[in-house]
């Protein structure tokens, strides 16, 4: 006979194995080699971690006491996996492309990111998931002690065992699960560990089912007659109850916060899903064939009132077979040991994101941009996390007495996990689902559920004073936990799912009805609902004064310096920048706030950057009314265009206002974010330097140099006040000109002495005395603005080694032609439209300016009678000013 | 099980009537992918309606072998239906409501 200590001795060298594994496989990964780590075999054999104890030790149980009925645990997921095409397709590319950490993460985002709805997703699955840790380490508890000797010393050294298995399973997941950050990243130690504890547990339970077939009844029509003479040889189920069961288990499989890790947030490609559409059904079908005849088998060999959970290890221990018996044990503790690992990992997921880190959040307020390291925080939060929700089953499991059958926690648990459902599959089909309606659902569902299952299902009288259950609650017969509404007679399980799936989904459907969602619901609404449709979303964030380095700051906080700066560097240079600093386009800090929720959650990280660059942005509620304004507006035209040809001109005609529109517009923007632009810069170091001036204790040569700055600053800054406020009259007509008299010659001479009288340069203009011989007659102050402004261009741009100007002035039929052509390199064809532009400065630039001197000459030209444009082809930059000749 | 999801809104008159033999196929052996389930629970549910041959309860051994061929029989033909639908052969039109590259830069 085993004795307890070589079973420990063999669990040790298990765990021991799989920590190998785990490690192996987290290397593997870690050097980009094990391309098998991703396989969609592995990927398969993950997702049964479905299969806990409960199927290993319970599901025969379960036979044992209600014959086939078992078997719909299995039928529903299967039926889900098969129908892969219809939900899990789109659940995975959702949670792909939305970077989606877990259940609560999923529904949170779907409802306009509210961390609300996702911390009452977390507490409901933290209520549902800790009964079924207990019924793990109560299942391993059971197995050790069918071992042990019968007594009160082996029972009680058994007890212990509980609290080393937590122990060991809170180290291995936090050794392999909180490995790096960002839970969005696979984690390979666990995924492939738990690959090899499913592949363990179907040996063992097909080896105790052929061992049982052919070993103890001698074939397989000896076992169905065996089975037909059993107790449970009647197909007696009743409907409602197989069909609520089936449709449970198919809603569980979808809705499990450990289901959904390895489904959704675990996936490495949507191919996988292909594979597993077939091979995880073929797993279930495997592992639940011998159900039947081991617990036919059982109900006639074991003496009567043993532990129907425990036949898969007790047959083989009856018949003397030691080794299947430690087989089977190891079995059922992967069983055990793969649903707590990931579970906790899910669920520290949450609860760190969802919960710690926004009230870590908020109790240090902007402290938490300062000082601290918001990484160490998350990372501590999860791994604490993982502790508590181990220590919560366990804790679970001492107070609760292990007594109660072990299918009856498992679909006490099912039953609540399922209120997801609602919330999860309207939000991916249905774009009216708002965060309300999901909130009012999940409230019905869970306090029905509550009321109706967990709490009876503790016993009458324990919880539940007796009386509630005859009479209802404050004496309501209505009110009955498992006859509400006085629909009496049927299964409390099927009562409960009942009442609390119809009521949570009705409340659902009509709080979405009649409420009217937020612009970020609607727009993630129709992100998540149309997920194949457009890859691309629409833009958030709108950056034009978000500030790169604030978000440089807190991503290092977030994700590690390293990775950040990389990350960093890779944006800028795909916006053509050098440096670590990318312009914080909408697409940057979309696609940052996406990486960033991969770490803490789409909440706080929304929450996070809406704290850099919220403030002096539009709002997204803005934006988005003018995008539903657009949108009708375009709607419109294309129903026009399809109807006769007036309407389609009309519809013509309404588009090219539209566009001409949206150009004004964005042209409006561009010319907004950059004065503000121009005016920052130079505001910024007067800012910093008088900071340093007023804190003082600086030498009288430092004190100098900073004056000096921020006077050299304001001057800049007076600069471009004066140039916006000169192109600002120009442009609105107010200007007064000043009529005088003169020869272009006396004009040039001005020009030509303001440029270059200041400053030594190597420039050389070349005049013609000759043709500048003409009187004009016009406003000379303004026209020798726009010659400085030609000469000081050519004399900061022109880049030839010996830089020359050329002023050609010739004298026409009815206007004066003046033509200034250097020798540079000149402008390229495709940026000559954009010169005389406001704020259009080409390349990279040397030279200081804002690039509105051209656009001034422009207007002053404009303004004169005149015009100024570029030409092309002069083998340098070349600007031609045209004069009306009047006076001759 | 829920609502498919409905199709993405096309502009009126670009979507073709007749397409490649390939990809009508492809998008037959969809209909199938998503028909199976729907199929696979009419014949799970079947046993409930059995009779006994006394008019009394079904046998549990009858019911488990049934379960268990159709089950195998499910997992055959998604297997085949999946093999079919992952080997590429349909080529991807633009009105193809999974032809949408993922384009997103992370």
């Amino acid at each position: 006979m085993a004795t307890p200590g070589i079973l420990a001795a063999v669990c040790i060298i298990y765990v021991v194995f799989l920590f190998a594994v785990a490690f192996a496989a987290d290397r593997a990964a870690r050097r980009g080699r094990g391309a098998w780590l991703r396989s969609p075999l592995v990927y398969t054999l993950s997702l049964s971690i479905y299969c806990t104890a409960w199927t290993f030790y319970g599901a025969v149980g379960f036979a044992a006491r209600s014959g086939m009925e078992y078997v719909t645990i299995y039928l529903g997921p299967s039926l889900v996996m098969i129908g892969w095409w219809w939900t899990l397709r789109k659940m995975v590319r959702v949670g792909r492309s939305q970077r989606i950490t877990s259940i609560a993460d999923m529904i949170s985002s779907r409802y306009g990111k509210s961390n609300l709805l996702a911390v009452c997703v977390t507490i409901l699955a933290v209520i549902g998931t800790t009964p079924y840790i207990a019924l793990q380490l109560q299942s391993v508890t059971l197995s050790f002690a069918a071992f042990s000797p019968p007594g009160p010393e082996g029972g009680r050294s058994v007890q212990s065992i509980a609290i080393y298995v937590a122990l060991g399973l809170t180290v291995f997941t936090i050794l392999f699960g909180t490995r790096n950050l960002d839970a969005n990243e696979r984690h390979h130690g666990v995924v492939i560990a738990i690959a090899l504890e499913a592949v363990v547990k179907l040996l063992a339970l097909l080896a105790v089912g052929i061992f049982v077939v052919w070993g103890l009844e001698g074939g397989l029509a000896a076992t169905l007659e065996r089975i037909d003479a059993s107790p449970i040889g009647d197909f007696d189920v009743s409907g409602s109850r197989w069909t609520a069961l089936t449709l449970l288990s198919a809603a569980a499989f979808l809705c499990l916060p450990r289901m959904f890790q390895v489904m959704v947030v675990e996936n490495e490609d949507e191919g996988h899903l292909r594979t597993a559409a077939w091979a995880f059904p073929l797993y279930l079908m495997l592992i639940s064939l011998f159900v039947v005849p081991i617990a036919a088998v059982g109900l006639e060999l074991m003496p009567t009132g043993s532990n129907p959970d425990l036949y898969v290890l007790n047959l083989p221990l009856l018949a003397g077979q030691d080794g299947l018996a430690i087989l089977s044990f190891l079995g059922g503790f992967s069983s055990a040991t793969s649903m707590v690992i990931v579970a906790a990992i899910a669920l520290s997921t949450m609860v760190s994101n969802h919960i710690v880190m926004p009230i870590w959040l908020r109790a240090t307020g902007g402290a938490a941009m300062m000082s601290g390291d918001v990484r160490q925080v998350a990372l501590l939060a999860r791994r604490l996390s993982i502790g508590g929700v181990v220590m919560l089953g366990y804790l679970y499991f001492r107070l609760s007495g292990g007594g109660t059958a072990l299918a009856a926690i498992g679909l006490v648990a099912f039953a609540g996990v399922a209120q997801f459902l609602p919330a999860l599959m309207g939000g991916l089909v249905w774009r009216g689902a708002t965060r309300n309606g999901a909130l009012a659902g999940l409230g019905v569902g869970f306090a029905l559920w509550v009321y109706c299952l967990f709490l009876p299902s503790f016993g009458a009288g324990v919880i539940l004073p007796q009386h509630v259950f005859d009479a209802g609650l404050f004496g309501l017969t209505w009110l009955r936990p498992q006859a509400l509404f006085w629909t009496g007679g049927m299964d409390p399980l099927v009562h409960a799912v009942m009442w609390s799936m119809g009521l949570n989904t009705a409340a659902f459907c009509i709080v979405s009805i009649l409420g009217f969602p937020r612009p970020v619901e609607r727009l993630q609404g129709a992100q998540f609902v149309n997920v194949f449709d457009h890859s691309q979303s629409p833009g958030s964030w709108t950056g034009g004064l978000g500030q790169s380095e604030d978000l440089l700051i807190m991503a290092q906080r977030i994700m590690g310096a390293a990775e950040a700066q990389e990350l960093f560097t890779r944006a800028a240079r795909r916006q053509g920048l050098s440096g670590y600093l990318p312009e914080p386009s909408p697409e940057f800090l979309e696609w940052l706030e996406r990486r960033l929720s991969g770490s803490v959650g789409a909440a706080t990280a929304h929450a996070m950057i809406s704290q850099i660059v919220g403030r002096a942005t539009v709002s997204v509620e803005d934006l988005l009314a003018v995008a539903d304004e657009t949108a009708q507006i375009m709607e419109y035209s294309s129903q026009l265009e399809a109807k006769s040809n007036e309407q389609a001109r009309t519809a013509r005609q309404l588009r090219e206002v539209n566009e001409k529109l949206t150009q004004i517009s964005v042209q409006k923007d561009g010319f907004l974010s950059q004065v503000s632009h121009e005016l920052r810069t130079p505001m910024t170091s007067i800012r910093a330097f008088s900071e340093i001036l007023r804190d003082g204790g600086l030498a009288p040569d430092e004190l100098q140099k900073y004056a000096t700055i921020i006077h050299g600053e304001s001057l800049r800054l007076t600069r471009l006040l004066d140039d916006l406020l000169d192109l600002s009259v120009l442009e609105s007509g107010q200007v007064v000109l000043n009529a005088q008299t003169g020869t272009l010659a006396e004009v040039l001479d001005r020009a030509v002495a303001a440029t270059m009288g200041s400053v030594p340069t190597s420039l050389r203009i070349l005049r013609d005395p000759g043709g500048e011989d003409v009187r004009l007659s016009t406003d000379m102050d303004r026209l020798a603005q726009v010659f400085i402004n030609l000469i000081a261009n050519a004399r900061k741009y022109c880049d030839a080694p010996a830089p020359t100007l050329e002023v050609r002035a010739e004298v026409g039929e009815a206007e004066v032609v003046i033509d200034f052509v250097d020798n540079g390199t000149g402008i390229p064809l495709k940026d000559e439209a954009l010169i005389f532009e406001k704020f259009s400065r080409l390349g990279q630039t040397r030279a200081p300016g804002a690039g509105l001197g051209l656009a001034i000459c422009r207007e002053i030209m404009h303004r004169l009678g005149g015009t100024i444009s570029y030409l092309p082809g002069q083998g340098g930059a070349a600007f031609r000013v045209t004069l009306p000749h009047e006076a001759g | 099980m829920s609502v498919p999801a409905p199709e993405p809104p096309q502009p009126p008159g670009t979507r073709p009537v007749f397409v490649a033999h390939a990809t009508y196929r492809h998008r037959r052996m969809r209909d199938a992918a998503a028909l199976l389930p729907i199929l696979g629970a009419l014949l799970f549910a079947l046993p409930l309606l059995w009779l006994g041959q006394n008019g009394g309860a079904a046998r549990t051994s009858h019911v488990m072998i049934y379960v268990f061929a159709v089950w195998a029989g499910l997992v055959i033909l998604s297997a085949v239906i999946t093999r079919i639908l992952g080997s590429g052969a349909a080529p991807q039109s633009a009105t193809d409501d999974e032809g949408a590259a993922d384009t997103r830069h992370s």
